[in-house]
């Protein structure tokens, strides 16, 4: 079963969508509580990433028995340094975006935190995509 | 006890009920649901076990009255030798004070069959205390408020990934019943038995959260009274009243706890927001942000707006008796009741929930997660074949819960829905002219 959610650039108050749609899908499918926990917090972290940082991304969610694969891929300017971005406290957030309670540099980490599998590939002023694999039984 | 028989083939108590030779099948309550938990069938507007949280919203709307708060019978006193009227803080606002001061009441209450009165306000006042205590204590913040059982159902059924921020403290009603309790026993050399201590209650919400208990095995309170019908009987025993005794009442901090936004004051934490109303509940649970959600350190959600005086069960119009609840907060300041000393007879177990509220997934399609995930792409689908006006005739509130109804139940069809009938009765006729012009020819 397959979701696609298209997210906008700068657009904070959608931002969240994906993940909340996510969730009540989860709960539908019966999925632990834990499990649908860390897929949220992954989830929307990724979002608010492409929000923050980039100009457009296209989100996509898969389950399958087992495996919950979310892949989100960017138009952005992409990430020089991906060893720094995944240090906590490292960020690049504006000013305007930190004002909105964004930019701590905890979204990276969290994001690896609560996956058992995690890859990003970027590429300088085009963009990024990032992979995540969460299991269940 | 009439009151024990609970609703048809259920699992679980409820208050909220549905009088069926009063109900028309109007659908005004199916649309108000929070829970989508009614369905019109036969004609009759049904409350599914699984999903109320009797939160009273369908009581509010029902035209002919035809739903009701099942309370205890006003019998049940005479089956205890000592009587003790719990009033909920929402009591002490039902009244215009410069006409009924709060002792007169409360004298009418001992003349109704109470000897003693302990408001609930002043147990508030010591979870109060309490609570400071659990927040400094606490990893798990933000802490959700466990006063609104109807709030608290919520949780359980549709939210169970916040249940572990439900705080394990026992509401101001089940302190006060538990040390009022305690006080007659001793001052009356009573038995347990012989002590009745009934809540004065603004809610149906409350009757079922003393019936079955969430975070508990029994409730401490004996009955729970609808706030109209005790009003009714103290107006009626005012001309009666020789003398009005003196009582000494709770303060401020716990006698705001009846309105939205009162129990907030005396959390002393940074980032604390307070909810009103179910339905607002609802989407400040849906669409708040795990960031924010999870930098918050205490939320207060009620059921009702304005808090507890807008309860279905109280008589006067909730907006008066929010600002009779503030003005009578400005005058009695100061707690009578010392609570920072009571406070000290008892340590924090006494103000902790035995064990952990379950929660009951509701939300689930099938345990089987393939099953699961067939039967919600099947539900997708059918929706898509609905118009998605809700019109509430096939019996369900929404178009999507016409198309869960029939994937999980298998009891309706599509053709319950009057358009997709529409159109077979119209493909037939089609079909038949067609035919006939064939055969003209
Ligand atoms: N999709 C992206 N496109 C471009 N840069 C990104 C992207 N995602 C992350 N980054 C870069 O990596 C840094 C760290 O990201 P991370 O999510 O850990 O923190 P943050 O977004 O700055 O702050 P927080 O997530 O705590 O609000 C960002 O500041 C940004 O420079
Ligand atoms: S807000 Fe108060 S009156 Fe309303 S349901 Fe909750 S506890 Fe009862
Ligand atoms: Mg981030």
């Amino acid at each position: 079963m397959d979701r696609k959610y298209i997210i906008e650039g700068g657009n904070f108050s959608e931002a969240g969508f994906a993940s909340s749609d996510v969730k009540k899908l989860l709960k539908k499918l019966g999925l632990p509580t834990n499990i649908i926990k860390k897929v949220a917090i992954a989830m929307y972290e990724a979002e608010i990433n492409v929000v923050a940082h980039a100009y457009r991304g296209e989100m996509e969610f898969k389950i399958v028995p087992g495996q919950i694969r979310v892949t989100v891929q960017d138009e952005g300017p992409g990430i020089p340094d991906v060893e720094l971005a995944f240090t906590e406290g490292f960020s690049t957030a504006s000013s305007k975006v930190r004002e909105m309670g964004f930019g701590a540099g905890m979204g990276l980490p969290n994001i690896k935190r609560n996956t058992d599998e995690i890859s990003l590939h970027t590429e300088v002023e085009k963009g990024t995509k990032l992979s995540f694999i969460i299991n269940f039984t | 006890m009439a009151e024990n028989i609970r609703r048809k083939n259920n699992k679980y108590f409820h208050s909220v009920r549905l009088k069926e030779d009063l109900c028309v099948g109007c659908t005004h309550c199916l649309r108000t649901c929070p829970t989508e938990a009614i369905r019109v069938i036969d004609g009759k507007a049904v409350i599914s076990e699984q999903r109320c949280i009797d939160c009273g919203e369908c009581i509010r709307t029902c035209p002919t009255d035809a739903k009701y708060a099942l309370t205890s019978p006003f019998k049940m006193i005479e089956n205890f030798k000592y009587r003790v009227a719990l009033p909920a803080p929402s009591f002490m606002a039902q009244f215009d004070s410069d006409k009924i001061s709060l002792d007169k009441v409360y004298t009418a209450l001992n003349l109704i069959g109470f000897q003693y009165i302990f408001e609930v306000a002043a147990a508030a006042e010591l979870v109060n205390f309490a609570t400071e205590q659990y927040l400094k204590k606490t990893k798990k913040k933000p802490l959700i408020s466990s006063a609104c059982p109807a709030v608290i159902r919520l949780i359980l059924t549709r939210f169970p990934e916040y249940v572990d921020n439900i705080a394990m403290l026992e509401p101001p009603m089940d302190i006060a019943a538990k040390i009022s309790k305690e006080l007659v026993m001793e001052k009356e050399q009573a038995k347990e038995s012989e002590v009745g201590v009934f809540f004065i209650s603004p809610c149906a919400a409350k009757v079922t959260a003393v019936k079955e208990p969430a975070g508990k095995e029994k409730s401490p309170v004996t009955g729970v009274f609808s706030m109209t019908e005790i009003y009714d009987r103290v107006m009626s025993v005012l001309k009666d009243i020789k003398k009005i005794k003196k009582f000494e009442h709770a303060g401020k901090m716990g006698i705001i706890w009846g309105v939205h936004e009162g129990e907030l004051q005396s959390a002393h934490v940074k980032k604390k927001v307070a909810v009103a109303g179910i339905h607002n509940v609802i989407s400040f649970f849906e669409n708040i942000g795990l960031k924010v959600f999870n930098n918050l350190d205490f939320i207060e959600a009620q059921a009702c707006i304005p808090g507890c005086v807008g309860g279905v069960l109280a008589p006067t119009d909730k907006f008066l008796a929010k600002i009779r609840l503030k003005e009578l907060a400005t005058k009695l300041k100061i707690s009578q009741l010392h609570p920072e000393k009571i406070i000290k007879k008892y340590n924090m177990d006494f103000f902790l929930l035995e064990k952990k509220p379950e929660p009951r997934n509701i939300s689930k399609l099938d345990t089987d997660l393939i099953k699961a995930m067939e039967k919600s792409e099947q539900i997708d689908q059918l929706t898509e074949e609905f118009p998605g006006i809700d019109c509430g005739i096939c019996g369900c509130p929404t178009c999507r819960a016409l198309a869960e109804d029939i994937v999980l139940e298998g009891k309706l069809s599509k053709f319950d829905c009057i358009f997709i009938l529409k159109q077979k009765i119209k493909n037939i006729k089609d079909e038949l002219e067609s035919n006939d012009n064939f055969k003209k020819k």
